[in-house]
């Protein structure tokens, strides 16, 4: 290993100590490397924009692309958030930007997030397979869900007045619910893979720096 | 003192630090102690890799490389593997970044791809960063050299070989989404699959995964690995053991430890009720 990358590794090591410091509770170690590494993100961020700025943008109109002075104008813009009384120059880059954006997904979404979704749920397989069975799950899922939703109102217990409609409203919560949980699960996993990756760095520090790995 | 005394040694370091030291016992034995538990191969998974198998030679290959820092160690087996499968194939390879940390982690994954007989130009080129967004996608299907106008290291497109018959996305037989956060993938479902019916695939983290499982049904995507767990699966479809291998006894070991401490708790919480009553 070279002195710059034992430096890097020693660094690294150091500072997910500190960062874990939290746990015990909030240290000064702890808000030392959240000061760091907000600054570096930002300071990272920065440096690749202003470099796509000096490199493509700024060339490009010097070099006869006027047309792009319109949008780099409109993102200065965004800057009049910074101060009060200019909150009102910023909401026109925004409403632009929310417009464009908004009529670009719903070109592709009504295709993609809507109509495809509906046959592909609609397209139930009575076959005895395992994807026979999933197909008619999902569409009693979706069914179910949107029972709980469309027929939910407060003050009102559609359980007493229809028991099978109730049910089904039962059901359909508990699918969200159970949709939900997968969702965290989903969440909890990323985090752990990150947490896998700091403290391999941390175990592996000293047998890597006696050159045993 | 006295009541101090009667705490067992869980109440006195309280019981949220002793599942974080629990979670790090499950974390580091692992590491040490590696059993190499087998990794049973998902649909999904196995769907992305057989369509890139099937690729006809020179067929091009649009990457997105949208690799944020913070999140990368769940997307980091995924995308080497990845990376690996498709370098390994003569496929015409096209790369552009979607996150200003991309060039920086590429570089990290690059070293473990065997280059052989490849030449920067010819079969392969990185573009560089361009900020992500559903505008941008939709712009790189219609028109490239209206986004980009020179690769990553300044060469104008036009000089590039392989960029010759290449600037919309009609020119592609597949778009990857790699380690993306969240966002990317469902813009290249509807700016670039919809449209223009390029197939897409992605290498994506944990958390996007449920998501973009019902474009998956559809088919729009054709395949698609799961974090650390389809790195895994699709290291050991490429024959190329990384760190979803290696984390694979880990994360087995937390999920045990978590199974463990949902049915304590729920245990727990039982008694309490009973007592109660």
């Amino acid at each position: 290993m070279d002195y710059a990358t034992m430096l890097g590794e020693t660094v690294t090591v150091l500072f997910i100590v500190m960062c874990y410091t939290y746990l015990i509770r909030e240290t000064i170690a702890f808000r030392f490397v959240q000061a760091t590494y907000v600054g570096l993100g930002i300071g990272h961020g920065l440096v690749m924009v202003w470099g796509y700025l000096t490199t493509k943008t700024i060339p490009a109109i010097m070099a006869g692309n006027v047309l792009l002075i319109f949008p780099f104008a409109m993102g200065l813009l965004l800057f009049g958030r910074l101060k009060k009384q200019y909150m009102w120059v910023y909401r026109y880059p925004l409403a632009l930007l929310v417009g464009a954006g908004l009529g670009l997904q719903i070109m592709g979404m009504l295709k993609a997030s809507l109509i495809d979704q509906v046959v592909s749920t609609m397209s139930v397989s009575l076959a005895p397979t395992l994807a026979g069975f999933n197909s008619v799950i999902i569409l009693f899922f979706v069914i179910a869900s949107m029972t709980y939703f469309l027929f939910t109102v407060r003050g009102h217990e559609t359980s007493k007045v229809n028991p099978v409609l109730g049910n089904l409203m039962k059901a359909g919560q508990y699918v969200l619910m159970g949709a939900i949980g997968a969702g965290f699960a989903a969440s909890f996993l990323g985090r752990l893979a990150v947490f896998m990756d700091v403290m391999e760095r941390v175990v592996y520090f000293i047998p890597k720096l006696l050159g045993l790995m | 003192m006295e009541s101090d005394a009667k705490m067992s040694i869980i109440q006195k370091i309280g019981y949220r630090k002793m599942i974080y030291l629990l979670v790090l016992v499950a974390t580091i034995v692992p590491m040490i102690y590696t059993v190499g538990l087998p990794v049973v191969v998902s649909k999904q998974t196995s769907d992305l890799y057989e369509f890139i198998e099937k690729l006809p030679p020179n067929s091009n290959v649009a990457i997105a490389f949208a690799a944020y820092a913070g999140m990368y160690p769940d997307a980091q087996a995924a995308t080497r593997a990845g990376l690996v499968h498709l370098f390994r194939r003569p496929l015409n390879i096209v790369l552009w970044h979607n996150s200003p940390d991309g060039p920086m982690l590429l570089g990290g994954e690059l070293k473990y791809v065997k280059m052989g007989s490849r030449i920067y130009g010819k079969d392969h080129v990185i573009l560089p960063y361009v900020a992500a967004s559903e505008a941008t996608t939709s712009a790189m299907g219609t028109n490239i050299r209206g986004v980009f106008s020179v690769d990553s290291f300044g060469t104008p497109l036009d000089q590039i070989p392989l960029m010759k018959n290449i600037n919309k996305a009609t020119d592609f037989s597949l778009h990857i989404v790699m380690a993306a956060a969240g966002g990317n993938e469902e813009w290249a479902v509807r700016q670039w699959n919809i449209p223009h019916r390029v197939p897409i695939g992605a290498f994506t983290i944990s958390i996007v995964y449920p998501a973009l499982i019902p474009y998956w049904r559809t088919g729009a995507i054709v395949g698609m690995t799961n974090g650390v767990r389809g790195g895994a699966e699709y290291e050991s479809l490429v024959g190329a053991p990384g760190p979803g291998l290696r984390r694979t006894d880990i994360l087995s070991a937390v999920h045990l430890l978590y199974v463990g401490l949902i049915v304590v708790a729920n245990m727990e919480m039982l008694k309490k009720k009973r007592s109660e009553k």
